[in-house]
Formats: C-alpha cells, structure tokens, sequence
C-alpha cells in the first residue's frame, strides 16, 4: 500500500477508534503519565499492520490494545507514585453542598496544578476523572467499567473535587 | 501564567488526540529500516561459528590403543641369569652399572591427558605391573627404565637443550638409598628414568615429583 494511502486509512481508523481505545488504555492503565505512551505505541502497531495491507478491526484494535499495554508494563515498575491514605473498604462520604459537579465542569483550573494533582493520586481517580469528564460516561456506566459500586465512584469523584477545590483556594491566597 | 481550564480541558490537553496521532506519525517517518529475520538468523549463525574457539588438544591423539605405541616386532632382552625377556622395539637399553643392576626399559607414549598426573600414574602402574612380574624371580634386576614421550608439551616450550644427569634421591624405609636417574630430552622429546630398586609406591612417589616440575 502506498504510503499516502495508508496514511488516509491510519487516519480513519484512528478517529473510529480513538475514543473506545483510550477508554480501555484508562480503565487498565497503573499510571495516568502512561496512557499517552501505550497509545502511541498502539497506533503505531496499528499503523505498521495497515502498511502490510491488513485488516483491522474492533476487536482486533482490543486485542493490539490489550497485548500492548501487557509489554509496556512488563518492563516498567508498577506505580510511580503511591497514596498514603485512601482505605477501599471506607464509610459513607458525606458529600458537602458546596460541591457543585456541574460548576466544576465550567471552572477554570490551572492545568498542570490540577494534573500533578491527579498524578499524586490513586489511578482509580484518573480513571474516573478521564472517564467521566472528557468520555462523559454515567456514574453507573463507570461504575460498571471499573468493576466499583456506584457509591464508591461518588465516593472518589466528590472527595477528589474537594480536596482540588482546597487546593485552589490555597493557590488564590 | 497559569493556563485555565476546564477540568474536561485540562484532561483532554494531557492526553491529547491530535499529539498523539502526530507522534505516531513522526515515528514511522523515523523508522530505521528493518532488517527481516529470514536475513538476521543466518548472520548470527554465521557470527557465532567464526568466533567459538576450538579446544586445542595439548596432545596429539595415538590411533593405536589409548595412546600406547606398542610396536609388533620385538626384541629379546637376556639378564645375567640367562633369562630371556622379550622387550619392545627401540627401547633404550642401559648397560650395567658397577652395582650391577640389570634394567629392562621400554618406551611408551603418554596418554591424550597427561597434566591429569592420576591417569599418567595409573596407565604407567599396569606398564610397572607387567614389569614386575617379570621381575618377580629376578633378584638382580632390581631397576626398570621408564621412557616417556612428552609430544607438544615440549614442543610448546620451545626448549631443544638436553638436561642430563637429574637426580632425584628417595630412601626406602628400610634404609638403603636409591637414587634415579632421570634425563630429559626435548630434542627427541623423552624422559628416560633409571630407577633403582623402588617400590610401586616410590615409583608412583618418583613420577608424581616429575609432574609436578612439569
């Protein structure tokens, strides 16, 4: 296959698929600094198959995805960062009414403030983070996806809002 | 100044759909060409054979028999007694001496591993074996003249000179010396020892001194 043709196929494949594969690469990721890599090298199996004038499927892209994020981290140590606190087994959050979900949608954060935030924290939270903001899944869809109870995605999703809305107060002053 | 966003922005900023699909694209622009493994293998395979050094044998293998030349024609050996012996081609013989000890030598080769002292010893005790039997009712042939042949040992040494005249003395328990007398020629690549009313044991003792030197 010529190049420019293949280019024009990896591009149509990669805007099919992009969203349904960094679901998966974020549901099964250890660390949110390593999505972008295991993507990468993804799309770049993706792209070499495309030059061998194979075909791709949905199914297959899992399979590349799955395989690819096997080997990333069979070389690499586990976590990079590692939380001191945070029980899965805890009791009921009391959400406080000053979390607004929908206002924090619109707020506007310092960015890496709030991603070295992220980094700090358990994966689980990226995860829910990624999955319900950007991917704009429900509560339960993630729930379900994460293998977690509902409550415990509120659970995370509350008490992280909090703790970055007290770091930014922290911030403005 | 610290950039803004919303926290779907900020997210979608990090993992970033475009950056990606441009680096993936940047790397198979760079992509080294790739050598096919049907090419690889042979290479390596023929990169390995050059370079595994084979074992060098210190000695030369004998076809014959564990490295034992033993030839077919034999000569007769008569002592002082009238009795016959019969001895192996070129073997070196020794005259009398004034103690009048009659020697019957032969030759042999050294075995493949002579730096394992223990095979040398043990391949010469059957050769001492045959010897003293002969001996057995022979009280005037007290002494055997052991010849060894040192192949690429010496060779390796690049020595040509001829040592003469080493002597090694050994007491026997009962108190009477012995002495042997051993020449080593590199020339022709042979250790003659005379020894003199020995013992296996000290024989054994005699031969172990010498590998050790070696």
């Amino acid at each position: 296959m010529a190049k420019k043709e293949t280019l024009k196929e990896f591009e149509k494949v990669y805007n099919a698929t992009y969203n349904d594969i960094t679901k998966y690469v974020v549901c099964h990721c250890k660390n949110i600094t390593d999505v972008e890599d295991i993507l990468q090298n993804i799309y770049c199996s993706v792209y070499n198959i495309l030059l061998k004038e194979k075909m791709i499927t949905k199914e297959y892209m899992l399979g590349i995805a799955k395989h690819k994020i096997k080997d990333y981290y069979r070389f690499c140590y586990n976590e990079k960062w590692m939380t001191l606190f945070f029980n899965k087994e805890e009791q009921e959050y009391n959400y406080p009414s000053s979390i607004n979900i929908e206002k924090s949608i619109t707020l506007k954060l310092d960015t890496e403030l709030v991603w070295n935030f992220l980094k700090r924290k358990k994966v689980i939270i990226f995860q829910i983070f990624y999955l319900y903001y950007v991917l704009e899944l429900t509560i339960k869809e993630i729930a379900s996806l994460l293998h977690l109870t509902e409550s415990n995605v509120k659970h995370y999703l509350y008490r992280t809002l909090h703790e970055l809305q007290e770091i930014v107060k922290k911030e403005e002053i | 100044m610290a950039n803004k966003n919303t926290l779907k922005q900020i997210l979608e900023e990090k993992i970033n759909k475009e950056t990606i699909y441009k680096k993936v694209i940047k790397k198979q622009e760079k992509k080294p060409r790739r050598i096919e493994k049907w090419i690889l293998i042979p290479i390596c395979m023929i990169t390995l054979c050059l370079f595994i050094e084979k074992k060098e044998t210190k000695y030369q293998a004998n076809e014959n028999n564990n490295g034992i030349e033993k030839t077919e024609k034999e000569e007769n050996y008569t002592n002082s007694n009238g009795k016959t012996y019969s001895l192996q081609e070129d073997t070196i013989y020794i005259p009398k001496e004034s103690n009048e000890n009659m020697i019957l030598p032969f030759k042999i080769q050294l075995p493949k591993n002579l730096v394992e002292k223990k095979n040398l010893i043990l391949y010469l005790q059957e050769e001492i074996y045959a010897y003293q039997k002969i001996y057995e009712n022979d009280s005037q042939s007290q002494s055997i003249v052991i010849t060894i042949f040192l192949d690429k040992i010496k060779k390796a040494e690049g020595k040509t000179e001829v040592i003469q005249n080493r002597e090694y003395r050994i007491h026997k328990s009962s108190g009477s010396a012995n002495r042997s007398i051993v020449q080593w020629d590199y020339k022709e690549q042979t250790i003659s020892m005379e020894i003199t009313n020995f013992k296996e044991e000290e024989i054994i003792k005699i031969l172990k001194t010498i590998g050790e030197e070696k």
